[in-house]
């Protein structure tokens, strides 16, 4: 973790008001997001997408032609403190890539409002939004508007170099329904 | 698939009509220049009907000798050369056997009579040279190292021993030995495998690194054969045998037992490849993925988006995929402000 994102002075006032949602550079995104998957000091080895076990529809150079990534941050006070991206894998369809909030502002209702910044800056032509949960945070993501993919459960998955493995379940949120901002 | 790519002149896979292609982001046919780059690759459209495995890699066999007027048909201990081999004798080819024994150990060769090149190596003369064709290749297999080991200690138009058609199915966790969802079945394209088309441009090495990707109707054909519409059935249908066949393997094998016997070979009693020589590849190829950062991505390719470029028909469903993460159209979305 870069020495520029820490911890903010004390909320004088609530929290999100003060949060401000942004895009950021690809570069910036990965290094900063990098402790998610334990690759800190590797965060080159981060792609911009990933194919999500057969998510991606897109192929070929279509991959490079048709795939737009759009790297987010949110900000309390000028300082970053939640990473997520999102990127489309087909002309309906978008996923929702790591959702990082540092661990002295979890719980505020941060990464909720980060992730409905993300999606809000597609058109509506994309109606369904995917992420992997690890099985820890189901149930955060279900308060969040997601469900469980119909068919899919746990698999296995080893988030970075050198971390321990867990499981993850693909979840489903149709943008018709209720914004979980 | 157009695009504004800047079309890269001439290297890269050789294949009829240069229908398959492999890139990294918006790069034709070249190497990988970071770690975080996308490998994709592409296939062209079928000009007519597939004809069946067999004839069509009799077809390709053909099309391929009258491109160099001759082949070196590399011999690795896979059902290709074999089935190369038997297809070369039979039609009366300009062409010669070359094989590979590290530290004596040959890969099983069928009698023939054509012209057998031997190329004794020790095995540590050969894991040498495979180091510095991952790093230069970004390949990390040891089996496409070895296909360019064998090219080049031969000077013929190579036909490499390599690059069979795998199916994965994506709703099988391969870990767990599980299927915690539904079929999803893509074709994978290891970025590893086409080492050999980069090691080959940048050599100036004539042949052929991709054989089984020859034409479209070649690919079709292997796509759409009995054994490997089972394997899709079976992996759609879910079943308990799904989760131990995570990919098309078995389905692969079954077709060369169909087709070699047509092609005028017999299909050997030993396992392909020599078990002793896939032990000591598949440890080599632990070594050799530390030297081809990032050289390790697969490219997946959407079974019924290629189905349909390819025109095959499979039947009504295959799997989750169109249905559940959307369709992608002939021209690309408006992206409206984002990204």
């Amino acid at each position: 973790m870069t020495t520029q994102v820490s911890t903010p002075a004390t909320p004088a006032t609530p929290t999100l008001a003060r949060l401000r949602c942004g895009p950021l550079g690809f570069e910036t995104w990965r290094r900063e997001i990098a402790p998610l998957w334990h690759m800190e000091g590797a965060a080159d080895m981060i792609a911009p997408t990933v194919n999500g076990h057969g998510q991606m529809q897109y192929c070929g150079r279509e991959l490079a032609e048709r795939v737009r990534v759009l790297p987010v941050a949110a900000a309390l006070d000028g300082l970053r403190v939640a990473w997520t991206s999102i990127y489309n894998i087909s002309d309906q369809a978008l996923r929702l890539r790591g959702i990082y909030v540092l661990p002295q502002w979890r719980s505020c209702g941060i990464g909720r409002h980060l992730v409905a910044h993300a999606i809000d800056q597609w058109p509506a032509t994309w109606d369904r939004v995917f992420l992997y949960a690890r099985s820890e945070n189901v149930e955060r993501y279900r308060r969040w508007g997601f469900a469980v993919v119909e068919g899919h459960g746990p698999r296995f998955h080893r988030p970075g170099l050198g971390a321990s493995p867990g499981l993850i379940v693909q979840m489903i949120r149709w943008r018709d329904q209720t914004s979980p901002g | 698939m157009s695009g504004d790519f800047a079309q890269s002149p001439a290297p890269g896979p050789l294949t009829r009509d240069r229908h398959f292609r492999f890139g990294h982001d918006r790069e034709i046919g070249g190497s990988r220049r970071s770690a975080a780059q996308v490998y994709w690759t592409e296939y062209g459209a079928c000009t007519r009907a597939e004809e069946g495995p067999a004839r069509e890699f009799e077809r390709a066999m053909v099309e391929m000798a009258a491109c160099f007027g001759s082949l070196s048909i590399a011999c690795a201990g896979g059902p290709l050369a074999i089935a190369a081999i038997a297809v070369a004798e039979r039609l009366g080819m300009p062409a010669r056997v070359v094989t590979v024994a590290l530290d004596g150990v040959a890969p099983p060769l069928p009698p023939t009579r054509l012209e057998v090149l031997r190329i004794d190596a020790p095995f540590a003369e050969f894991a040498a040279f495979a180091g510095d064709f991952a790093e230069r290749a970004g390949s990390g297999c040891g089996w496409t190292a070895l296909a360019a080991f064998i090219a080049a200690r031969d000077d013929g138009p190579h036909l490499a021993d390599h690059g069979e058609i795998t199916l994965v199915d994506h709703g099988v966790d391969r870990v767990r030995a599980a299927a915690p969802a539904p079929g999803n079945i893509a074709l994978a394209d290891a970025e590893a495998f086409t080492g050999l088309d980069r090691w080959m441009a940048r050599e100036g090495r004539p042949g052929i690194a991709q054989p089984l990707r020859w034409s479209a109707e070649l690919v079709a054909a292997q796509l759409a054969c009995p054994p490997m519409r089972h394997w899709i059935a079976a992996a759609l249908a879910g079943g308990p045998t799904r989760a131990r066949a995570p990919d098309s393997h078995s389905a692969r094998l079954a077709m060369w037992r169909q087709i070699l016997p047509v092609l005028g070979a017999a299909v050997p009693a030993r396992p392909w490849p020599d078990p002793e020589l896939r032990a000591r590849i598949r440890l080599l190829t632990r070594a050799l993925r530390r030297r081809a950062p990032g050289g390790g991505a697969v490219h997946h390719h959407p079974l019924h988006r290629l189905a349909s470029r390819l025109g095959i028909d499979f039947g009504p469903g295959l799997g989750e995929g169109r249905d559940l993460y959307g369709t992608v159209g002939a021209v690309p979305p408006d992206f409206g402000d984002a990204a």
